[in-house]
């Protein structure tokens, strides 16, 4: 323990010393525990379960990798797959090019009442994805929903939104919604550190404002762009919530193995297979940390450029 | 820096170790969760001894329908006090399912006594998590107590796992005035149901004669239900039969498709927004379902009173006599894990909940709807004629003549939630779009196939 009453130098330096790294310890420990308990442990318990096989008739056996490989070739998992790419491709780019849009004219200090716009931008973002997937639910409903009975008051025959190809892109309405004042706050918070500076001689330069948002601003938040793009990427293939409540509405063109998230989901809660689940979520797990490693190495040589 | 590292490696050190002894912990308890238990040897006099003696027994009990048993529990707690009922309210029923499942895994806080429907015990049954109670003395004794078809529901292959509580016959609301307005009747067979609906859609393509809900597999089945081609059988506990491309449910899907093709029927989710106003706008001209959506009707539909009236579900073939319909309901059923002690109570208790005078006077004072399986119940109330406002005639009637022909060769099977899950992935695409029903169905029978086999099925085609 470390003594108040000293008041020997070297002695004191030593206590002090060894008391910055014992702190240190505590002061991650909570950190650690909850990681342990609500991460690690999960993890290591699902690669364990996965391998096993439990029947209905005949309990549980070990099965070795035989798990692992079936989700490999799984084609329902690799559908999944690249429905949740394809979203990442259609949702990302527009998601946050919105995101930044808007975060450059919250920046600009031309908007009076600025918090305004910036709470009403950030607003969805506090409404629960689930809900959010409802209320756009109704909003889409052919007949009677916003976008059915507008186009009807012009007598255009309004299309099925829920049904087919389309509905992935009312899934990628709806996250884009949700996500922009989210991704917003991240940049305009970026953008805020920047310094005036740099403006200001650009101006003296005779730099109009869309160029130094052009090639001041944006330069200067490469970092929070590579940031939101893994995020994105992380999102886009954890899809669970907008697709799984829509599934309600429309049954029959949102399948079980929609994304991945939602097969393992179905795996484990509908057929009762726990041990392929667990092995699908690690699966799916290892492919989702090759392709952020991807993304962020991708994004520090941008960044670096 | 070393050190803070290195007591991080020994935390994760410990960490990883008490993982690895949960593992081999876990490993070891999870062995016998296939057997199916092949009951214990409970005596009638044990059961009707656990009313009179005064041993403290305390039950716990899960249902759904935790509000409409409520009274009837406090009834019977009441008039035996020396038998404690904990009634807990577990949610919804797939909810529940999972709770149950849960416990069941981790031999902990596993209730006595549950609520299921009749189509989604099976599953819990064969893989020996529900109590086959079966004897020669409980099926003398206690048969005769329910309607038939809910006898025969409680059962599974050879065994007994429950005791009725509800039934749920189906019936078909019709939009009478939508009819008239087109000069139709209310059809009395399929063939019958066809020709209306063609006519009507040709008249106005904006109206459909009837849908099928595609949100889960039971609307779809209940077709080949009524037809007598039934899709799958339970042999027992570890043997299933599947038939969904026999000759028989073959001309039920052709007849399906040709009613989808025409515009008489159309696929589409019982859930959502639209369809409830669409069914206000008289968009579906009719409803087959359990006999509890009358009451829904009534509730949701106020501006309809009048409008609809209740018939038997169309029959297949010429003769309306010969209709077959279907039913639903729920069940209670005792978990295998129960103590032998309290076995006895627990069925008296059941017994006493679902065919005793005062607990089915206090279901129907809660909830009028509650179609009861006591055959008590069903010979008392079919005397009563009561003319029901809503419908502006005898709904109760039609109801118990339904309850009468119920297709009784039908089984549910053991694995409902991957089934739905089937129906909704392969099947409901056919019958909402444009697809071939019959395409979809031979896509489906495999899948199911190998999902049994995996599960340790027998599997005959």
């Amino acid at each position: 323990m470390f003594k108040v009453h000293s008041l020997h130098h070297d002695n004191r330096k030593q206590y002090s010393k060894d008391k910055k790294q014992n702190i240190g310890i505590i002061y991650c420990l909570p950190y650690i525990v909850v990681f342990m308990l609500g991460m690690i442990i999960p993890m290591i318990y699902s690669i364990y379960l996965g391998f096993f096989q439990t029947r209905m008739i005949g309990g549980s056996t070990f099965v070795g990798l035989d798990n692992y490989i079936q989700a490999f070739s799984d084609h329902q998992l690799w559908d999944g797959f690249r429905r949740v790419l394809a979203y990442f491709v259609i949702q990302v780019p527009v998601c946050l090019m919105l995101a930044l849009l808007a975060a450059l004219m919250l920046d600009s200090g031309r908007i009076k009442h600025l918090a305004v716009p910036r709470i009403l931008l950030f607003l969805p973002y506090a409404v629960p994805s689930v809900i959010a997937a409802l209320m756009w639910g109704y909003i889409c409903g052919q007949q009677y929903g916003l976008v059915g009975q507008m186009l009807n008051i012009f007598s255009i025959p309004s299309p099925d939104l829920l049904s087919g190809q389309i509905v992935l892109f009312v899934i990628a309405n709806i996250a884009t919604w949700t996500f922009m004042g989210y991704n917003m706050l991240i940049y305009y918070s970026a953008l805020r550190v920047i310094p005036i500076e740099l403006y200001e001689s650009a101006r003296v330069d005779g730099a109009s404002e869309l160029r130094i948002a052009w090639s001041i601003k944006i330069p200067q938040i490469k970092g929070a762009i590579v940031m939101t793009v893994v995020f994105s990427v992380i999102g886009a293939l954890q899809l669970f919530n907008e697709p799984n409540t829509l599934k309600a509405i429309s049954p029959e063109t949102i399948t079980s193995y929609y994304t991945p998230n939602m097969y393992t989901y179905n795996l484990a809660f509908a057929g009762q297979n726990i041990n392929y689940a667990a092995a699908a979520s690690i699966v799916i797990g290892v492919i989702t940390m090759i392709l952020v490693a991807i993304v962020k190495i991708a994004g520090d040589k941008w960044e670096q450029k | 820096m070393n050190r803070p590292q290195s007591a991080f490696h020994r935390i994760t050190t410990a960490a990883l170790t008490s993982v690895l002894m949960l593992s081999v912990g876990a490993c070891g308890n999870s062995t016998s969760a296939g057997n199916a238990s092949s009951g214990m040897d409970i005596k009638l006099s044990d059961i009707e001894h656990a009313l009179t003696s005064d041993n403290d027994v305390n039950l716990t009990m899960w249902a759904s329908s935790y509000e409409y048993l409520k009274q009837s529990v406090q009834a019977f707690e009441e008039k035996y006090p020396h038998i404690h009922i904990d009634f807990v309210n577990p949610g919804s029923q797939s909810d529940m399912m999972i709770k149950f499942q849960n416990a069941v895994t981790a031999k902990k806080g596993i209730p006595d006594i549950l609520q299921f429907g009749y189509d989604s015990y099976p599953q819990f049954a064969v893989s020996g998590s529900l109590l086959n109670f079966k004897s020669e003395e409980i099926e003398k004794a206690w048969a005769s107590k329910y309607s038939p078809s809910t006898w025969q529901a409680v059962h599974v292959g050879q065994g007994l796992y429950g005791l009725p509580q509800d039934q749920a016959p189906i019936a078909m609301y019709s939009r009478k005035d939508i009819l008239q307005e087109h000069g139709l009747e209310i059809p009395k067979t399929w063939d019958e149901f066809y020709e209306t609906g063609k006519k009507l859609h040709e008249a106005d393509p904006s109206k459909y004669m009837g849908f099928i809900d595609v949100t889960d597999s039971k609307a779809w089945s209940t077709f080949y239900r009524q037809a007598s081609a039934p899709l799958w059988k339970v042999e027992n506990t570890s043997e299933i039969s599947l038939s969904t491309d026999s000759a028989q449910a073959r001309k039920v899907t052709a007849f399906l498709q040709k009613c989808l093709d025409d515009g008489v029927l159309k696929g589409v989710s019982n859930a959502t927004d639209e369809f409830m106003r669409d069914i206000n706008a008289g968009k579906y001209v009719t409803w087959i379902d359990e006999n509890w959506r009358g009451g829904l009707i009534e509730k949701s539909y106020p501006s309809l009173a009048g409008k609809y009236t209740v018939t038997l579900p169309p029959a297949w073939g010429d003769d309306p006599q010969s209709v077959k319909t279907a039913s639903g309901g729920s069940m209670l059923a005792l978990s295998a894990a129960i103590p032998q002690e309290k076995a006895a109570a627990a069925l008296a208790f059941m017994d006493w909940l679902n065919t005793s005078e005062e607990s089915i006077e206090a279901f129907q004072n809660s909830n009028g709807f509650f179609f009861m399986a006591s055959s008590k119940f069903q010979q008392e109330a079919a005397k009563k004629k009561t003319i029901d406002e809503f419908f502006g005639q005898d709904a109760n009637s039609v109801y118990f003549e339904s309850a009468n022909k119920v297709n009784a060769d039908w089984s549910y099977l053991p694995f409902l939630s991957q089934l739905n899950t089937y129906f909704t992935d392969v099947i409901a695409p056919a019958l909402s779009d444009d697809g071939d029903l019959e395409d979809a169905i031979n896509a489906f029978q495999p899948k199911v196939e190998d999902f049994a086999q995996k599960q340790g099925f027998t599997v005959n085609k």
